[in-house]
């Protein structure tokens, strides 16, 4: 059997020029060198994923590319799936769902076609499945688990309302994904039951013979919501975004298009999101990991370092009155001075 | 030849809007294409969804006389003013057959907005179609553009929701015809699925958390790679 690496990088050369056939090639030749189903998932498919990312961060892909890529290994899983051996189901039944208003659904697919290798009776519902429908689909079809999936942690507040809905149905609810930190911190403070790093360990804890905990519905540590300061923020995004946009437009590069300005702006919104979730779970290093990504994106894209200090500090001017906020924007620019 | 759409409901998606679309396969003798039908019904609730259905089951029955999208346009809305209705509904026609040089497409627009094609390099332009809604009007007139899709070329058939949307970073723009072709312009040269999902994603994250109305979208797409044999096997299995 050859290095799973080896087919991952014709893989990548198939899905950079758009190329369909030649991708399902690479997916083929793969199952035929003897590299396992979950293996070609995982190291081949997977691989390529993240390789969009660091790709996408360092400006040598557009975010329409991440789409047809994205879009074009959903189609990998699809000939992945038709070639390899059938196992009836004979485990769970679960349901995999993504959070409320997420996109990135291949997290989540990638999951459900490992639950599917591995003999679990599993449904997929897809991304830009309202919390509700989710819900009433649970009461209709009456699952033992759900998975939900979530790479943004933006959607941390949305991801708790729905772990606390199900658990009210009586569905305990496995989580995993970007959203919820790397060592799955934010995960435990939004309730989840249950929390896999990734899916080779979500299927050695399915596996492993102990119960599934009841659910519990009831998150730990949220105590600091009373301050408001998450509501506020989140309620005043769009006067935040005005207010900061006004204050660092003077810093724009030359040559700035109205284009540029927009995605600015829309960028100060994931600033004040990100932000919002980091109140939300009480967590400075959800805001900071977002700032520092941010620079290094910019970076990429030759903006200068002075732009996002700026906006960073015309942020923590507008929310002088709100310490934990305050205390997150700090940190960092402070980090930000130490890049 | 790639098709993708989306629908994305108004509000928490429990109500039944009044934006539909459907793709039926071309009687046979038309060269194995394909006819999408995308429309908004005006207004929500029951009444809207009895005229969707309405719509939807008469354009079907009168597929086989899809050669000639004015005859169609004019028998549906002889239908509609027959069953007296007070609605209407805004309709845009596709019919897409495969050729050698890519997409042959015949579209017809009956009080829509008319499609976009983005072509590889990136221009943008609307499909030269017009017409009069239907089901208000005895008579109706409708032109129809035929446009032929190059490899790597785009048709975006898409309802008001996407353009009438307000929004947007500050809060309070309307996303516009405009933003819609920028939108659609990075698209150029992309499969069917990116595109429908990128234009999505970008009306969705203009309209936010505040309330937006429901919207269909239609992408019709020549590929840039046309499938091979092991591909389509693969799919078949
Ligand atoms: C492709 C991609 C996109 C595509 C998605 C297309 C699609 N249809 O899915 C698009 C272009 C839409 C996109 C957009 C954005 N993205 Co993006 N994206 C990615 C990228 C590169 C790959 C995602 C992917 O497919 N991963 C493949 C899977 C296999 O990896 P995985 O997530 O690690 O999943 C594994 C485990 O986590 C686990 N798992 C996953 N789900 C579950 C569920 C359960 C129950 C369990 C047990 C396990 C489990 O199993 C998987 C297999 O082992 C990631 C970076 C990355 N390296 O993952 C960023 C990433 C997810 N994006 C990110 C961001 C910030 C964005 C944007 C906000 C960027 C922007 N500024 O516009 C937007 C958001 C959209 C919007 N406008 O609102 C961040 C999220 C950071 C965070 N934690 O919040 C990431 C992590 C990049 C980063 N910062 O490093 N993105």
């Amino acid at each position: 059997m050859r290095d799973p690496g080896v087919y991952a990088e014709q893989l990548w050369a198939a899905l950079k020029a758009g190329d369909e056939t030649r991708a399902a090639t690479a997916v083929l030749d793969a199952v035929e060198g003897g590299v396992s189903s979950e293996a070609v998932l995982l190291d081949v498919i997977a691989a390529t994923q993240t390789r969009v990312g660091t790709e996408w961060a360092a400006n040598r892909l557009t975010v329409v590319q991440e789409h047809a890529i994205t879009a074009l290994n959903d189609r990998m899983i699809d000939v992945l799936s038709a070639h390899r051996p059938r196992c009836a189901p004979h485990r769970l039944r679960v349901v995999v769902a993504c959070v409320d208003g997420e996109w990135h659904a291949m997290p989540a697919r990638m999951l459900t076609e490992m639950l599917s290798q591995h003999g679990f009776d599993v449904e997929y519902l897809g991304a830009q499945l309202p919390t509700p429908r989710l819900i009433s689909h649970i009461h209709r079809t009456g699952p033992e688990l759900v998975a939900l999936s979530g790479s943004l942690s933006t959607r941390l507040p949305a991801a708790h309302a729905a772990i606390t809905a199900c658990q009210t149905a009586g569905v305990p609810v496995l989580v995993g994904g970007a959203a919820f930190g790397a060592d799955g911190r934010y995960a435990y403070r939004v309730g989840a039951d249950l929390w896999a790093p990734d899916a080779r360990s979500a299927i050695s804890l399915l596996t492993s013979g102990t119960p599934l905990p009841s659910p519990a519905g009831s998150s730990t540590g949220l105590g600091h919501l009373s301050d408001q300061e998450y509501t506020m923020v989140a309620r005043s995004t769009a006067g935040l975004v005005g207010s900061v946009f006004a204050a660092v437009e003077r810093l724009f590069p030359a040559g700035y298009s109205a284009l540029d300005r927009e995605r600015f702006a829309d960028e100060l919104v994931h600033l004040v999101e990100f932000l919002g979730a980091a109140l939300y779970v009480d967590d400075a290093g959800l805001f900071t990991d977002f700032v520092s990504w941010t620079a290094e994106v910019m970076s990429a894209r030759e903006i200068s370092a002075e732009l996002l200090d700026e906006t960073v500090g015309a942020l923590t001017d507008q929310l002088r009155d709100f310490p934990r906020a305050r205390g997150f924007l700090d940190g960092a620019r402070r980090q930000l001075v130490g890049l | 030849m790639e098709f993708a759409a989306r629908y994305q409901p108004a509000g928490d998606g429990e109500q039944v809007g009044g934006d539909f679309y459907d793709v039926h396969p071309l009687p046979s003798g038309t060269g194995g294409g394909s006819l999408v039908v995308l429309g908004d019904v005006c207004g929500k609730g029951m009444a809207a969804a009895v005229l969707t259905g309405k719509v939807r089951t008469t354009l079907q029955a009168l597929l086989p006389l899809i050669d000639d999208h004015l005859r169609v346009l004019t028998m549906l809305n002889n239908a509609l003013i027959n069953s007296h209705h007070d609605r209407f509904v805004t309709l845009v026609l596709a019919s897409a057959v495969p050729v050698a040089e890519g997409v042959r497409l015949s579209v017809t627009c009956a009080g829509h907005p008319p499609p976009l094609i983005v072509r590889r390099d990136g221009t943008v332009t609307m499909a030269e179609t017009g017409g009069t809604l239907i089901g208000m009007l005895p008579e109706i007139r409708a032109t129809t553009a035929e446009v032929l899709l190059a490899p790597g070329d785009t048709c975006l058939l898409y309802t008001d929701g996407a353009t009438e949307s307000h929004g947007g970073p500050l809060g309070r723009e309307m996303f516009g015809e405009e933003r819609l072709q920028r939108t659609l312009s990075a698209c150029a040269g992309m499969p069917a699925e990116a595109v429908v999902e990128h234009v999505h994603m970008v009306v969705s994250r203009w309209v936010g958390a505040r309330e937006h109305d429901d919207t269909a979208l239609v992408a019709v797409t020549a590929p840039l790679h046309p499938r091979n044999l092991r591909t389509e096997e693969t799919r078949d299995a």
